[in-house]
């Protein structure tokens, strides 16, 4: 009877924090956040679990920061929508609205990769931006900055993929092709952090500046 | 040496020649070599410019050196038009009343000042509208027409210029690699010379996109220049006549440098 009583309360103490490290939760919120799972969508409440199959929305001026596996930190910016594939060994989540800051923490044991239409982004300890762009062609163009570690990049379809480094950035046009890692002016605007008490939080960086404007251009 | 000789003049030896003398002669298939390094600011809608440039320069077949630095910037006022103000100190420059004369031992010689350390202040305003023809093969064409008021506070000279370009904009992934443009500049003088059209060059220009924040820009000119009759003092006093608009044209070979900061 003692042991039997000794079990639960060991299971009562720790089995919350074992299951925290197996999915996820919702660690801060502005304006509108919802989060779907099957056809149910309700608010996004602080401390809120998150499991695979929920697909959390931010809604304009808004702004989500979730924790996986208490070994990745997402922010998501307005009006974006991300789904949890799986939480675990791999985590995996998939975009597909919007745009991401990404925080891999590095004592993640698992591989972890955020998915758009096109494009595979995996990581182990890094922290890194990926957004949807202008559509110009067909699909979407990606648009994905390292702002530490490195990224690996794959496109599925095409079978290309580049590592991305630290302080560069690509562009995948139109979700079919890879640009060459380059350093773009537009990326140092962008806010990486993701810790309310350590200041402000959301990120405004126009996306649009990623595309060079013809009709801003003067040399003399 | 030739700020030594403050004056580059062409000395008269003959009777006959004073006749024609005092008219600026006009040099031919020579080549002016020009540098500048430009750094542009881009904060929101504002566009604030630094740039620095120096060149070669024939008046005669003397050479002489121009310099300027101009501060200022664009604000987008809107999505196809910015609009514009500077302030631009310059050496060097020519005017029509630096044409004059000089007591030599020969004779009476003319010729041009050496305004190499003199000092220039002008203001300028511009407007300049700018549209995308999509339409043209390759679809990244930009036209713009700029129009800039010019005040140049020595002899209060005013002047508009205008200057049409054709921008062709070589697009790679999105990023510009190369930009070239077609241009052409003719300043109108408000209250100075002797013709409509003072100063006019058509250019080329090709800017390459080194870097995000680099360009390299190679351009060519060809320059003309109208000079009116001299209104120095001392031209008339010592025999210098009217004289029709002596039309002095160059080449101009450009390189440059272009930062682009954003903020």
């Amino acid at each position: 009877m003692r042991l039997s009583v000794l079990v639960c309360v060991l299971l009562a103490c720790f089995m919350p924090a074992a299951l925290s490290a197996l999915s996820g939760q919702v660690v801060y919120t502005e304006g509108d956040v919802s989060i779907r799972n099957g056809s149910q969508t309700h608010d996004a409440v602080l401390g809120e679990p998150l499991n695979p199959g929920d697909v959390i929305s931010t809604g304009a001026e808004s702004l989500a920061v979730i924790d996986l596996a208490n070994s990745t930190t997402l922010k998501l910016r307005p009006k974006t929508t991300l789904a949890i594939d799986s939480i675990g060994e791999s985590t995996t989540v998939t975009l597909t609205v919007g745009g991401v800051f990404t925080h891999v923490l590095k004592k993640l044991t698992g591989q972890f990769s955020v998915q758009t239409q096109t494009a595979v982004a995996g990581v182990r300890g890094t922290q890194f931006f990926i957004a949807y762009g202008r559509t110009v062609d067909a699909l979407p163009d990606v648009w994905l900055c390292v702002n530490s570690g490195a990224v690996d990049v794959s496109l599925p379809r095409t079978g290309q993929s580049v590592v991305v480094k630290e302080g560069f950035g690509i562009n995948i046009v139109a979700g079919t092709k890879l640009t060459t890692p380059r350093n773009y002016p537009w990326t140092r605007q962008l806010n990486w952090n993701m810790d309310a008490a350590a200041g402000k939080v959301v990120d405004t960086t126009n996306l649009d500046e990623a595309y060079s404007d013809l009709l801003n251009q003067d040399y003399h | 040496m030739k700020k030594a000789a403050g004056f580059a003049f062409l000395v008269l030896v003959s009777a006959g020649a004073f006749a024609q003398a005092f008219v600026p002669v006009a040099p031919k298939g020579l080549v002016e070599f020009q540098g500048r390094t430009q750094v542009i600011a881009n904060i929101g809608a504002v566009d604030l410019l630094l740039e620095g440039l120096g060149r070669t320069e024939y008046v005669d077949p003397t050479l002489q050196s121009f310099e300027s630095l101009t501060l200022g910037g664009y604000y987008r006022l809107l999505k196809n038009l910015k609009i514009g103000a500077f302030y631009r100190l310059q050496a060097g420059d020519h005017h029509d009343d630096d044409w004059t004369h000089k007591v030599v031992t020969s004779g009476i010689a003319w010729g041009w000042k050496d305004t190499n350390t003199r000092l220039e202040h002008l203001l300028m305003l511009d407007a300049s509208p700018r549209f995308v023809l999509d339409f043209l093969p390759g679809r990244n064409w930009v036209f713009m027409l700029k129009g800039r008021y010019i005040y140049n506070t020595f002899q209060n000279e005013m002047s508009i210029l205008a200057e049409p370009s054709l921008t062709w904009f070589w697009v790679q992934d999105r990023v510009p690699i190369l930009n070239v443009s077609l241009s052409y500049d003719a300043y109108f003088p408000l209250n100075f010379g002797a013709t409509t059209i003072y100063e006019s060059y058509p250019y080329l220009t090709v800017l390459w996109h080194a870097t995000p924040d680099l360009g390299i820009e190679l351009s060519g000119a060809y320059k003309t220049i109208a000079w009116s009759t001299s209104h120095d003092p001392g031209f008339a006093a010592n025999g210098g006549m009217p004289y029709n608009p002596v039309y002095f044209s160059t080449w101009v070979v450009s390189v440059g440098v272009v930062y682009n900061l954003s903020f």
